[in-house]
């Protein structure tokens, strides 16, 4: 974990962004960034908790819907695995297949970040990523619920 | 029937009462996972399921009843495929309050035609003291022109006795048919 955090604060730092930028980014800035700086990462979807797509960079013909749908579900079931075996609270959902990996996170209480990685991924740096990006997404969503 | 466990799939619109149904049902605190909605759902409930509710009821006998229910909105019917492998048989709830009750009932019974025609199933219709029509009436007359005749009660999805009452006529027609 502590690892993990410290290639966070790393890719954070590197990432030299203008001093303490508030303006929260758009969805789809968040995500064309993401897709952008990380090499291991094909494809990223941000979809409501309850699995309606927001912003999506899929690869190919994947269906956002349906794999907003998909991020919903896998990501409840697990939260929920994880609170009754004792694990308190879920970070994300990792899934290592033979021709790469998917994370399903939660960005903040309502919202969920899916990524999808080439094969044989660097796993801390890509998680550190898709991690960074999702605490983006909540600072987005918090800066849109202030302007409503 | 054998004194084997069964597992029993409970499937139907958003708000019909699938999550209520089951945690009257089970012995054990169900598992939920429900989510705030952000659907056309929200106009009737704060939250909904997305993967599962799974619960389990024994029987005299000492069998095991598991009770699976699946996400009400057809973006998550790739759920109802894996929750329905292995299952005996399926409970369909229709919300008499929703607009168009038969299409609803005949929506979920082609998306489960071939799991019903395997095993089998049967109707509740929750919510009937919010609707002025005769949907019982409506719902039968459905049936027969489709040319199926399945059990139909109506039920109040909280109570008890009216969700065992379901529970128990599936059982009896799956063991009849065996």
């Amino acid at each position: 974990m502590d690892l993990v955090d410290e290639i966070i604060k790393k890719v954070t730092d590197a990432s030299g962004e203008g001093g303490s930028d508030s303006q929260a980014d758009s969805l789809d800035t968040i995500l064309g960034a993401l897709l952008d700086d990380a090499d291991d990462i094909l494809g990223a979807l941000v979809t409501t908790a309850d699995g309606l797509p927001k912003a999506q960079r899929l690869p190919g013909d994947l269906d956002p819907r349906r794999f907003s749908a998909m991020s919903s579900a896998l990501l409840a079931l697990s939260t929920t695995m994880a609170r009754e075996a004792g694990k308190g609270e879920t970070m994300n959902v990792l899934i290592e297949g033979k021709e790469g990996n998917t994370y399903v996170m939660h960005a903040g209480n309502n919202l969920v970040l899916t990524v999808f990685t080439k094969i044989k991924p660097n796993l801390g740096l890509t998680l550190a990523q898709a991690r960074r990006a999702a605490d983006k997404v909540v600072l987005f969503a918090r800066e849109k619920a202030k302007g409503m | 029937m054998a004194a084997a466990d069964s597992k029993i799939i409970f499937a139907g619109p958003v708000g019909s009462g699938k999550t209520s149904a089951i945690s009257c049902l089970s012995d054990i605190p169900v598992v939920s996972t429900d989510v705030d909605a952000s659907d056309e759902t929200k106009a009737r409930k704060d939250t909904t399921t997305v993967a599962m509710d799974y619960g389990f009821l024994s029987l005299e006998d000492g069998t095991l009843v598991h009770l699976y229910g699946t996400p009400g909105q057809d973006r998550f019917d790739f759920m109802w495929q894996i929750l329905t492998e292995g299952g005996l048989g399926l409970v369909l709830l229709i919300d008499a309050a929703r607009p168009d009750p038969a299409a609803d009932m005949l929506f979920y019974l082609d998306a489960f035609e071939k799991f019903i025609a395997e095993t089998g199933a049967v109707i509740g219709i929750s919510r009937v003291d919010l609707s002025e029509r005769d949907i019982y009436g409506l719902l039968q007359q459905s049936l027969i022109e489709r040319g199926q005749l399945l059990p139909m009660f109506e039920v109040d999805a909280r109570k008890d006795e009216d969700v065992n009452l379901l529970v128990q006529t599936l059982l009896a027609v799956l063991s009849a048919e065996v």
